[in-house]
């Protein structure tokens, strides 16, 4: 099909708003905040680029989210091209911060728990429940199968369970103690 | 609460703190991707990239480039291999005294090229990269610098493992002038990169999230952290944007001199940018010099190395800085290639390529040039679609001859030996292969 060049500016435009967030999020879980920028554009570069190779709508989210993949696994990859995109993107000089939220000691130890899985189990449960994937989309951005998918994402989510009512109890633990000594010296009085 | 509620509020990036697309932030963006995506300095660039690997973090030398000046030698931490050859200043230009031209240098060093192990088991790449951040105050500006090492093990034998070591190396003031401010300032202990945020909270870019480091004057290097991913026989690029190449492909790289330039030439016309020219594009020339340094760290022989010197001698417009120490302290010389980024108005630094014509070595490249305000400026506020510097507690210095970015090629050879790995070394989990899924 032939595109009018302003139209199919147009048709990436209205592509790229409706998906610029949730593909930025994913990035951002993904790689350093600072070096995000970069990945993000990198992404919306390759669509532009094979523009004609995405898929129309619904699908081209989950397109979007496959490039966006690859992207991050070849930022990991390839720390120079980081170093050299920034010299081009980074006129304007948009910079963010870590990922390490500092006051957030909950998410910590679930974010923990998460780091001690599997990578690819772990990966099952970000796309669900960070990412808003669908898990028919999720198996789909991860070359498994819906079964394979499910099994991994049930087995992931009951470790995860697992670890979070064990540090649970250890943190209520941690809790009483300080009380129960405050009573016992109390107590007396 | 759900444990699937309990993983979703430990989502370390909420969607709501994410730009929108219709934000100043992602519309400027996507501007940019309009307008450069044929900017071939994107692709001679990302080229250089793809052999390169992960991130980290720093150390600072500088080396200050000058037609007389020199540089603030920096001392790595962490490098614990030797540099290819001995930083000697008195054994790199023993014979007719200072070259004149970039093309002596580049003709000397393609006489000198060493020659290594033609074979192995693993082609082994590290190089330690850096950049350099705005870290003070409006008292007392200074900059950081941050630098990551990198070393990869690729396995000649495809389907075996790949390793890739990191190690950040410390951050630290970028040189003794922004170290003395730094003092002034009370040699604070962490540092601030800046956060973007817009003009409230409900519309804010991880406003809440201000990127914060340790800062000291001699940073003890972390340990190294490590993982792998299944080799497919990839052992380097001579194109970023093209496929890469293993080692039998590096085997039949020809040792002519026009033989390479043709085969460079080749390489550089199957770009995006040479077939859809715009105003923004690199040359071919630009092209293949940026192919060349490439093709430099790449597993071909002493031949074909010295091909390329003399590859990168014959192009236009190739000039010499002059002497330069690298970020290793190493001595060479600086040689630039014309304008590399041709579509840049506000930042526009020399590419700097770091040479020792005495061992016939690439040792670093640098982007040096000062630090524009807007880049310095981390911290920025979007307001009725106006944007403001309100970042003044984290200022840096901007001047002539800044280098505000480097990677430095500690060695490229083929090796029998196996890497060190830490104990903590892992799959990467975002290494397996993938493609995106296929459209209609």
């Amino acid at each position: 099909m032939i595109y009018d060049s302003r139209v199919r500016e147009r048709r990436f435009e209205a592509l790229y708003t409706a998906h610029y967030q949730a593909i930025a999020g994913y990035v951002l879980r993904r790689v350093a905040a600072h070096e995000a920028d970069d990945v993000i554009a990198q992404v919306f570069t390759v669509a532009w680029r094979r523009f004609d190779h995405v898929p129309p709508p619904p699908d081209d989210r989950l397109w979007l989210f496959g490039v966006a993949r690859n992207s991050v696994s070849d930022q990991r990859r390839s720390e120079r091209r980081r170093l050299h995109l920034r010299a081009r993107l980074s006129q304007d000089a948009v910079t963010t911060g870590s990922l390490a939220p500092a006051a957030d000691p909950s998410g910590e130890q679930v974010r923990a728990a998460m780091s001690a899985l599997p990578p690819a189990d772990r990966e099952a449960l970000r796309l669900v429940l960070w990412d808003e994937l669908s898990h028919a989309e999720a198996a789909a951005l991860m070359g498994c199968s819906p079964n394979a998918f499910e099994l991994r994402y049930r087995r992931a989510r009951s470790a995860v369970r697992e670890a979070v009512i064990a540090m649970h109890s250890a943190v209520l633990m941690d809790q009483e103690r300080p009380v129960r000594t405050q009573e016992s010296r109390t107590a007396p009085s | 609460m759900s444990i699937e509620d309990v993983i979703r509020e430990a989502n370390p990036v909420r969607a709501s703190s994410v730009a929108r697309g219709d934000s100043p932030h992602a519309q400027r963006a996507l501007a940019r991707i309009l307008t450069e995506h044929a900017d071939p300095s994107a692709q001679g660039r990302s080229r250089r990239a793809r052999l390169g690997r992960k991130r980290t973090l720093f150390t600072a030398g500088l080396a200050v480039m000058a037609a007389g000046a020199t540089a603030a030698a920096l001392v790595y931490a962490v490098p614990r291999e030797a540099p290819r050859k001995p930083p000697s200043a008195a054994t790199a230009h023993p014979t007719t005294g200072e070259p004149t031209t970039a093309r002596q240098v580049l003709l000397t060093a393609a006489a000198h090229v060493l020659s290594g192990p033609t074979t192995g088991t693993y082609w082994r790449v590290q190089v330690i990269s850096g950049t350099i951040w705005p870290g003070g105050t409006k008292a007392h500006p200074y900059d950081i610098s941050v630098a990551t090492g990198y070393d990869q093990w690729n396995p000649k034998s495809p389907g075996q493992k790949e390793f890739e070591i990191t190690q950040q190396l410390g951050t630290r003031p970028a040189t003794p002038a922004d170290a003395a401010q730094w003092r002034a300032a009370g040699s604070p202990t962490t540092w601030h990169s800046g956060q973007f945020s817009y003009g409230n909270k409900n519309d804010s870019y991880l406003a809440d999230v201000p990127w914060v480091a340790n800062l000291a004057a001699t940073t003890v290097a972390p340990a190294p952290s490590a993982t792998w991913t299944v080799s497919d026989g990839t052992l380097g690029y001579i194109e970023g944007d093209e496929a890469g190449l293993n080692a039998a492909q590096f085997g039949q790289v020809p040792a002519r001199p026009s033989a390479v330039a043709a085969l460079l030439r080749h390489y550089a016309e199957q770009t995006y940018c040479v077939k859809h020219p715009s105003s923004g594009c690199s040359t071919v020339d630009q092209l293949v010099w940026n192919e060349a340094l490439l093709l430099l760290e790449d597993p071909v022989s002493a031949q074909v190395r010295s091909a390329t010197f003399t590859v990168m001698a014959s192009l236009p417009r190739v000039r010499l800085l002059g002497p330069m120490t690298d970020p290793l302290g190493r001595s060479g010389y600086g040689i630039a290639a014309g304008p590399q980024n041709p579509g840049s108005k506000n930042y526009n630094p020399v590419k700097a390529v770091v040479i020792d014509p005495a061992s016939g070595s690439l040792l670093a490249t640098e982007d040096i040039g000062p630090i524009p305000r807007s880049v310095q400026c981390l911290t920025q506020q979007y307001i009725s679609g106006q944007e403001r510097c309100i970042g003044s507690s984290y200022l840096g210095r901007s001047y002539k001859g800044q280098v505000n970015m480097f990677v430095a090629l500690v060695s490229a050879g083929w090796t029998d030996a196996s890497p060190s790995l830490p104990s903590s070394t892992q799959e990467d989990p975002h290494g397996s292969p993938g493609l995106p899924p296929a459209g209609p």
